[in-house]
């Protein structure tokens, strides 16, 4: 790969390393080997057959796609061109380069390449940017793209160390909901390579085994054995994930203020946001977590377009190290503000919402059970999680909250999963207030405070009506003025109805 | 905007309220033609469900007795929708444009009220629906990053001058960058 220098004109074409054309396609194969292995064994199955046919040709479009992409860095773009039958060429303005992301698999670590994706914050343009270079190649379009001073060695470069993430902290990955999503994707993997060897799980000698043993146990015995191993699995799945994922994660800010997140054990990633790009850190603290004291941390960025993608700042951990983790980045930590406590007329709504459909569950099927459609037993059942509803619903209005707390606009919500959200006023794009008929009857309001970035919006649910205007005017100076009327009752509708009128020629 | 998240944050410096401030309703109406309008689009939604609802199990050959009772129940509902959301959505609308930005209210059981500064706006769309044409009725849509506002049902020469005048706003806007 030859070097570039952005401040030339018109500098030569770089490729992507030939030698990521190694890794790719070979897993891919690996994972198809249950397939094409199917092939073999169940012969004459076409639809085996037209699998892996589409599945070959599709590898080799793409090895023709990547040999073919070549990029450049000008002064103001960056120019990528691809393409086998249809050519495109992509002309990215560099300002609009919000995030370098780079990410090497084992794979990749083993021929030496680095992915790298380059977010714009556009959707449907951002999946397309991904090339495959060199290590070195990775961080200099880093530093050429977002900034000059940050070296892939945070000791020699003048990066300060803001937080590490010892690997004890695995201890709260289980408390996550991380272990359970895995176990499933894995469940589902296995069922696939099984139907494509054509192997019938449910016939295999320990499956009867098992299932034999359930029929004749006690049910108070399954049901504990179900639950302790998938206990089992959760926990094993969700801290080697963690171990995994988190390995050496180092936080660093370099000379220009910007942010590196550095980690990974198999796969390295590393991500690096530029300090203007900051709108707002999200604490987000699952139940189980938050029952063991700990917490996640997210910043949130402009430029990132799902939420999926906001860096993780501070991975699960105890809640403390999670507060001085946010703090040494924005100075102190706005998530751990004193929150004003909403209205009680939001503890009714929270409740009515808990109960009421829980309630009308318990009905219906005692109705059906009158009916004998379903057993007796599952009306009972359905009224004993009434309560449990009614709890989750006061603990929702617990932790429901909100803040102004420097340039910050705070707030805090949920109870499964407990958000609390801080976004600076400067990051606000625009305002919503919303008012179903039924806040509008008990004085409540929803205020939808919208930033480009994280997840799109700060929303504060079932403020005092009262409060709204005045939280808005301090989240978005100057924004209402035009709109607003000092006084003591409320202006109806009447006004002038003249159809459309001019805009003025202020502007 | 330079935002500067390292900043250690200040004590809450809120200036001190004399009196209590309300967002008054933005000064102008959808057009008139709204009503029937939206009158039209309800009709075409209702009669398209009980079409279903009516066409659906007589083709799939299903006879159950409480077939008609949830056709005069869908009916009748649907005749209350048309005949009371019309009028109230015309009562709710409103929307006000002044140098600095847009301003809405929409809805009707539920509100929304909607402020988008033009110095955010990334781009501003008239599109008119195909019922919207019968009635040369248009919105206008301001968007930003990830949200926006649209004033709807304007005539549509109104709604094309409107966005003009909103577009040349924009332009003459310095933009802040949030994104």
């Amino acid at each position: 790969v030859s070097a570039t220098d952005p401040e030339l004109p018109k500098p030569t074409w770089s490729r992507p390393a030939r030698r990521m054309l190694l890794a790719d396609p070979l897993i891919s194969l690996l994972r198809a080997a249950p397939l094409l292995l199917g092939l073999v064994l169940v012969t004459g199955d076409t639809g085996h057959a037209l699998a892996a046919g589409w599945l070959l040709s599709s590898l080799a479009y793409g090895m023709a796609t990547v040999a073919t992409t070549r990029y450049r860095i000008t002064e103001h773009h960056l120019e990528l061109r691809s393409g086998v039958l249809a050519r495109r060429r992509r002309t990215i303005p560099r300002d609009r380069i919000r995030v370098v992301d780079r990410t090497a698999r084992l794979r990749h670590r083993m021929v030496g390449v680095t992915r790298v994706r380059i977010g714009t914050g556009e959707p449907g343009l951002d999946e397309h940017l991904h090339l495959g270079v060199t290590h070195r190649e990775a961080e200099r379009l880093r530093e050429v793209l977002l900034g000059r001073n940050a070296s892939p060695n945070p000791a020699d470069s003048g990066e300060t160390v803001l937080m590490t993430v010892p690997s004890t902290w695995a201890w709260f990955a289980p408390f996550t909901l991380t272990g359970l999503v895995l176990a499933g994707t894995l469940a589902l993997t296995v069922r696939g390579a099984a139907g494509d060897l054509g192997v019938d799980l449910l016939s295999l000698p320990l499956v009867t085994a098992v299932e034999q043993w359930a029929q004749l146990a006690n049910p108070l015995v399954v049901a504990t054995a179900a639950v302790l191993a998938v206990t089992l699995v959760t926990t094993l799945l969700s801290t080697i994930a963690y171990l995994t994922a988190n390995w050496r994660f180092t936080l660093t800010r370099d000379a220009d203020g910007a942010l590196h997140l550095r980690r990974g054990l198999l796969t390295t990633r590393a991500t690096s946001v530029q300090q203007h790009r900051i709108r707002g850190v999200e604490r987000v603290v699952p139940l189980p977590l938050g029952l063991v004291r700990g917490a996640i941390a997210r910043v949130m960025v402009s430029g990132e377009g799902r939420y999926s993608l906001s860096p993780v700042l501070v991975p699960a951990g105890p809640r403390r190290r999670v507060h001085q983790g946010i703090a040494a980045v924005f100075g102190s930590d706005p998530t751990a503000a004193h929150l004003q406590r909403h209205p009680r007329a939001a503890l009714a709504r929270r409740l009515t919402r808990a109960v009421l459909p829980t309630l009308g569950i318990s009905v219906i099927l005692w109705w059906l059970a009158e009916a004998m459609i379903v057993p007796a037993w599952t009306w009972p059942a359905a009224l004993a999680v009434v309560p449990v509803a009614a709890g989750i619903g006061w603990h929702r209005y617990r932790n429901l909250g909100h803040a102004l707390v420097g340039p910050y606009l705070v707030s805090r919500s949920g109870s499964l999963r407990q958000q609390t959200t801080a976004v600076l006023h400067s990051g606000i794009t625009d305002l919503s207030l919303e008012q179903t008929l039924l806040q509008r009857r008990s004085g409540l309001i929803t205020m939808d405070a919208t930033i480009a970035a994280g997840r799109g919006s700060c929303i504060l649910h079932d403020l005092a009506e009262a409060d709204a205007v005045e939280l808005a005017r301090q989240v978005a100076p100057g924004l209402l003025d035009p709109f607003l009327v000092t006084g003591a009752a409320e202006i109806d509708g009447d006004t002038d109805v003249e159809g459309v009128t001019t805009l003025s020629a202020t502007a | 905007v330079d935002a500067q998240p390292a900043e250690p944050p200040v004590a809450d410096s809120a200036p001190p309220v004399l009196q209590r401030s309300y967002l008054r309703p933005p000064k102008h109406m959808p057009s008139p033609r709204a009503i029937a309008y939206w009158s039209a689009s309800a009709a075409r939604d209702w009669l398209v469900l009980l079409a279903i609802i009516i066409v659906g199990p007589i083709l799939l050959h299903w006879q159950w007795n409480w077939l008609p009772t949830a056709w005069i129940i869908v009916a009748a509902t649907g005749l209350a929708h048309i005949a009371v959301m019309p009028s109230w959505r015309y009562r709710v609308h409103r929307w006000e444009t002044v140098s600095t930005a847009a301003y809405t209210v929409t809805g009707w059981l539920d509100r929304t009220t909607r402020i988008v500064p033009f110095s955010r706006v990334q781009t501003v769309t008239v599109h008119q629906t195909l019922l919207g044409r019968l009635f040369d009725l248009a919105n206008v849509s301001v968007s930003t990053a990830h949200s926006g506002l649209t004033i709807t049902c304007l005539r549509h020469t109104d709604a094309e001058r409107i966005a003009d005048e909103m577009s040349a706003i924009v332009a003459a806007t310095k933009a802040d960058d949030a994104t």
